[in-house]
């Protein structure tokens, strides 16, 4: 026998197949002599693999990236800013439903991110990190349009968006365009600053939170400061850290 | 198993192979969420039990115990729902 006496960890370590080598024999010899807790080990294993036989054909569709576990620790991995809790939100979704599939139930974790300002910051980082780093065609409409993007995001959201001036802060208003966001679409405005750094502000109705104060945010490496006034809200992101964001966002409110 | 006898913990090995989809996901789907995450985190995710601990934001000594305990709650949850096939009519009891 081992030096080590086996434990309860040891036991579930051997189902989930996380032993090394050497332990994972001692357990196994450790089993042998125990015949109750092997029989108890050997139900656990079968539920293991019933569980995952089960789960295979959900695993193969395609599953929203949010639930999906491995691409949230890639985005962990990517930057420090992004919270394990999200991961452990997205976890807590992923129920079972009575008719054998992956479902989502309400919660009041899907709740806050369906909707909100919650949701409009992350629309924002989502839609930024999309064209914000694009290089060939980051916008629809360029400055020279402004009037007709305008009119173009006014005629889709149902409110007239002010284009603000941030030449003050140091960036210059690069143009825009019309975004899908799961609340309808959304106007994106996009500034650069002369190192070529961008910010973009998302603008869409808010069926709730329709006032809110300013919340700073960040997902991933894309900082953010999101509000809501008169029913409209604004999320304005970028690379920049959220201290220098949060003045930039006084200023278009103060444009408002 | 030829050595079944008042030690087997549970039910025949030919109801335990027939472990049917909807009974596994039906009795997981019973857990509650804390216990939940853990399993499927672990056995679907393939996460080991220290990554599971840091996706939680929990120590992974709770990791264990939730764990544990899932694993405890599905057995029972399995057993029950297969009481009212034992009761079958057709099935002679053994004192």
């Amino acid at each position: 026998m081992s030096s080590h006496p086996i434990t309860e960890d040891d036991l579930h370590g051997f189902v989930d197949h996380l032993l090394d080598s050497a332990r994972r024999s001692e357990v196994q010899t450790y089993l042998d002599a125990h015949p109750e807790i092997a029989a108890r080990i050997a139900t656990f294993s079968r539920q293991r693999e019933a569980l995952r036989a089960a789960a295979a054909p959900i695993a193969d569709e395609p599953i929203p990236p949010r639930l999906n576990v491995r691409h949230l620790m890639e985005g962990r991995r990517r930057s420090q800013a992004w919270s394990w809790r999200s991961m452990a939100a997205s976890v807590l979704l992923l129920v079972v439903g009575g008719a054998g599939g992956w479902s989502l139930r309400d919660t009041a974790v899907e709740r806050s991110e369906a909707s909100g300002i919650a949701a409009l910051a992350q629309e924002a980082a989502y839609t930024f990190d999309v064209y914000g780093v694009d290089r060939s065609h980051p916008v629809e409409f360029g400055a020279t349009d402004k009037a007709q993007l305008v009119s173009w995001i006014a005629s889709r959201i149902g409110r007239t968006v002010s284009v603000p001036d941030l030449t003050a802060s140091g960036y210059a208003f690069m143009g825009g365009r019309l975004v899908a966001t799961p609340h309808g679409a959304a106007g994106l405005l996009m500034y650069s600053n002369g190192q070529g750094q961008r910010l973009a502000m998302l603008v869409r109705p808010m069926a709730i939170d329709r006032d809110t104060r300013m919340s700073e945010h960040s997902y991933g490496d894309i900082n953010g400061v999101t509000w809501a006034s008169k029913g409209t809200g604004f999320s304005l992101v970028g690379p920049a850290p959220a201290d220098l964001l949060h003045p930039i966002a006084d200023e278009v409110r103060r444009q408002e | 198993m030829d050595d079944a006898g008042e030690s087997d913990v549970g039910v025949p090995s030919t109801q335990e192979d027939a472990l049917r989809r909807d009974d596994i996901l039906g009795a997981v789907g019973q857990l509650p969420d804390d216990q939940r995450s853990v399993l499927l985190l672990v056995s679907i995710e393939d996460v080991t039990y220290a990554e599971a601990a840091r996706i939680l934001d929990i120590p992974i000594g709770t990791v264990m115990s939730r764990l544990a305990r899932a694993r405890a709650r599905l057995l029972k949850l399995l057993e029950e729902q297969r009481k009212p096939a034992s009761d079958r009519p057709h099935l002679r009891r053994v004192q």
